[in-house]
């Protein structure tokens, strides 16, 4: 089975957000339902020299997080019906939007907040990797759309060859809970998973 | 919170749980054949009891009438899955028992039965408990959890008992007397080991790794923890002073003590609830 996977650029993201709103507007999504989400992690102080002057370490960073299409998904773990499953020919998490009964368990164990609930359809829905795009040959949308060229699209392995194998940048959970398919690039001042100086600031939209 | 009608779940099929697991307890020992119709009817408390905490726990789901889907986690051990067959299992243990004792079905059969239906409260406890030792969130995977709500439904269950028994005091005589005073003795102990124990958990909680401080969450958890205290230490309060002072039959005060200490426990499921999130704060 080819596992396909995502790759983030966070030294070329500029937090443009284009991704997130290509996809809103790919898959028609309700307002408050972002598939693909920005979060922008930031932190620094300010420190007095001995001479009275300041300086300041203050840093940012934006990480384009969707769904990581996890080796070990949490989200398909707990969800009591199967409707979240692993699709066996690319490794795909999709939810089967006839079957979920909208429980909302797989939102309470993924740590990367990729089940949404949409209120309106009452069941939960998140990034099926664009598979109808794919299957034509396609990129997924947020691919396409993205100006900086900061995130890629593939079999997980290629990536991994190409980019490596990190995945544990802040504010990015500890990788080896849900094992994701994902290949991150640190940015100058990527802080590692777990970090503490830092903390995501654009909470409201995210 | 939309986890509400969750709070009003686990709160009351734990507090059914303990309120069975009194009852059984009594029923298992019973030799008397009258006394045990009587104390089997309040199993029909426990049913009912039961079905509101199903019916809760149903309003939480997006499309109620696929419910049945359900079944279909069983296959990967969903915790979800394994909880609400524990629920139905429990259920239906319970409704085989009351049915055996009122039919007055295969006699030697019925203990049996009623060990099957204590083994699947108990299972049934732990299930819930299941549901929320996610490895993902950190607040909730511990051994506490599995603490809490095992408290509830003892905390909550013992004096549901009580009050069940002492609405069938005059049927019941010196046999539910004594009873009141040892299960006031026992709720003693379990407010004794609740109050113990919770400022413990706290400690614990003030020292697991979070972006944010769990303890500072919301500015009505302060009044959220003094009332589930209070309450929980008045109500028990309540019915253990007067019961060991004497006063073995008053369904009233009792009733009172119930519901102030279900309130205590539905106060402490909605801070348990609230300190949902990852050690990553996404």
């Amino acid at each position: 089975m080819t596992q396909l996977g995502f790759y983030v650029d966070t030294s070329k993201c500029t937090g443009c957000k284009t991704c997130q709103l290509s996809c809103k507007d790919e898959n028609d999504l309700q307002v408050g339902v972002n598939w693909r989400r920005v979060y922008e992690y930031g932190g620094g102080d300010w420190f007095q020299n001995a001479d009275g002057t300041y300086e300041q370490n203050v840093f940012a960073y934006y990480t384009s997080i969707s769904c990581n299409h996890c080796a070990q998904p949490a989200c398909t773990k707990a969800c009591p019906t199967g409707a979240m499953h692993k699709r066996e020919q690319d490794g795909l998490v999709v939810v089967d939007g006839d079957v979920c009964v909208g429980c909302r368990y797989c939102e309470m164990a993924c740590p990367y907040g990729a089940p949404q609930f949409d209120a309106e359809k009452k069941v939960m829905t998140k990034c099926d990797g664009c598979y109808d795009r794919v299957e034509q040959g396609k990129m997924p949308i947020c691919i396409d759309s993205c100006p900086l060229r900061a995130l890629e699209f593939g079999p997980i392995d290629e990536l991994r060859a190409k980019y490596g194998t990190e995945a544990d940048i802040a504010p990015l959970p500890d990788s080896s809970l849900t094992q994701p398919s994902l290949v991150m690039k640190a940015s100058r001042h990527a802080k590692p998973s777990g970090d503490r100086t830092g903390r995501i600031i654009n909470t409201r939209e995210v | 919170m939309h986890e509400l009608s969750l709070v009003f779940f686990t709160v009351l099929a734990q507090s059914t749980v303990g309120m069975f697991l009194i009852l059984a307890a009594m029923l298992m020992v019973n030799q008397d054949v009258s006394r045990q119709r009587i104390l089997s009817r309040g199993l029909g408390a426990v049913l009912v009891m039961l079905g509101i905490a199903g019916v809760a726990a149903m309003t939480h789901l997006g499309h109620p009438l696929r419910a049945i889907n359900v079944v279909f986690g069983l296959e990967h051990f969903s915790a979800l899955s394994v909880e609400i067959l524990a629920t139905s299992l429990f259920g239906g243990a319970v409704f085989t028992f009351g049915a055996m004792v009122h039919f007055g079905i295969l006699p030697k059969l019925q203990k049996l039965v009623l060990a099957g239906a204590m083994a699947l409260g108990v299972l049934l406890l732990l299930a819930i408990a299941n549901v929320y030792t996610l490895a993902t969130v950190p607040a909730w995977n511990s051994g506490w959890t599995i603490f809490q709500f095992v408290m509830t439904a003892f905390v909550v269950g013992i004096p549901a008992a009580a009050l069940l028994l002492r609405s069938q005091s005059t049927l019941l005589g010196a046999y539910q007397k004594n009873a009141d005073r040892a299960l006031a003795t026992l709720g003693f102990l379990v407010m004794g080991i609740v109050l113990v124990g919770y400022p413990l958990y706290l400690f614990w909680l003030g020292q697991v790794d979070l972006p944010v401080n769990p303890l500072g969450l919301f500015e009505y958890h302060g009044s959220l923890m003094l009332a589930r205290l209070a309450l929980l230490f008045v109500g028990m309060g309540l019915w253990v002073i007067s019961a060991t002072r004497g006063s073995n039959t008053a369904a009233g005060l009792t009733a009172i003590s119930t519901v102030l200490v279900l309130i205590a426990e539905l106060c402490g499921r909605i801070f348990f609830y609230d300190l949902h999130m990852f050690a990553s704060g996404m």
